[in-house]
């Protein structure tokens, strides 16, 4: 007969078997006198530990992440996730000479510290496009002070998915 | 949950449980059920049988608390010392059919004499301050789930796990380790 390896004891008494390998387990050390005689070991050895803890000075777990920070740090993540797809979107496409310019669009990294990335749209054949990129992804468009009038203004470019002001005059 | 709350928590849910809450004593089942087999098991009980015990013993003090029958619960004293009485019925009914074969059962010759195992206490004061010591000596982080795991019978893994930032087998390895070392300061 194979006896449980010694793992599975601790296993056993800390709770980490499931219901499936507890049922095993229960049934062989029933019928086993020398796993059960090592059951009882492993047993009052934890009834020792919680004796230990329950005698260990009372602390409050300040390693513990608490929801709402990891949520926050998730949203935070998840931002900063969109603005790099964003900025791969835009760099990665190909830059056609507009009027003499090379580049018809800049889109700038967010700085760690702003909770909302701003995207910088400026005029040119890309704009319209970057503007509406940026939409999709809810994010702020900031367009340069020396950037043209935005072709998308008004209401549309002006408020956000959400209805607050979207776009931004540098 | 900070210690305070946690025992106004515990106090809220075993007047409710006495009274016959029936949620009540399900959390108060899952929060101190492994400590009272965990005692028959440390009492030599076969692992089969010390099941039954506890979930008669749970079913008898609810029965209790439903018929208005419990004046006082303090738990997991009561439900320890109600399956004591079911294991030790039962050894003694053991012993009577083993006197009447000539032949001892296996479970009346494992079960220990409550009057020799003092009930609340598996460990001398001498081994309980080295392995507070040493428990000390853990790194903070193993501390924090050693405290959460163990503040919280009735958590599952999963759940410590989450609120760590740990994986559950992380976790696992990280208690084993510390339950280790603690074993270890106790035998020294």
């Amino acid at each position: 007969m194979d006896h449980p390896r010694d793992s599975v004891f601790e296993s056993f008494v800390i709770g980490a078997l499931d219901a499936a390998d507890s049922e095993a387990f229960v049934a062989h050390v029933s019928t086993c006198d020398a796993c059960a005689a090592k059951l009882q070991n492993e047993s009052r050895h934890e009834l020792a530990i919680a004796e230990v803890h329950a005698a260990s000075p009372k602390r409050v777990l300040p390693g513990i992440v608490p929801a709402k920070r990891r949520t926050a740090a998730w949203i935070g993540a998840g931002a900063l996730a969109l603005a790099a797809a964003l900025l791969l979107f835009v760099l990665g496409r190909p830059r056609v000479p507009v009027e003499g310019r090379t580049e018809t669009m800049t889109v700038t990294a967010p700085p760690v510290t702003t909770p909302i990335p701003l995207v910088v749209c400026r005029d040119g054949r890309g704009q319209e496009k970057c503007v509406e990129e940026a939409h999709r992804h809810g994010l702020f468009v900031s367009y340069p002070p020396w950037a043209k009038a935005p072709p998308l203004g008004g209401g549309r470019s002006g408020q956000g998915p959400n209805g607050p002001p979207f776009v931004q005059q540098m | 949950m900070p210690v305070r709350g946690k025992i106004d928590e515990d106090e809220r849910l075993t007047e409710l449980a006495r009274t016959g809450d029936a949620r009540a004593w399900d959390t108060l089942i899952a929060r101190h059920g492994r400590r009272v087999l965990l005692t028959l098991l440390a009492r030599g009980v076969r692992a089969n049988r010390a099941e039954e015990i506890v979930q008669e013993t749970w079913a008898r003090l609810v029965a209790k608390s439903r018929d208005g029958a419990l004046e006082r619960l303090e738990l997991p004293g009561l439900a320890i010392a109600q399956a004591i009485h079911f294991s030790l019925d039962d050894a003694r009914a053991n012993k009577a059919r083993a006197a009447a074969s000539l032949d001892e059962s296996d479970e009346a010759r494992g079960v220990v004499d409550p009057a020799a195992l003092p009930l609340d206490r598996m460990v001398s004061r001498e081994a309980l301050d080295r392995a507070l010591q040493e428990l000390e000596r853990c790194p903070p982080k193993a501390r924090d789930v050693f405290t959460l795991v163990y503040d919280n019978p009735d958590l599952a893994h999963v759940e410590a796990a989450r609120k760590t930032g740990l994986s559950v087998q992380r976790l696992r390895q990280t208690l084993c380790e510390v339950r280790a070392r603690l074993r270890a300061a106790m035998e020294d």
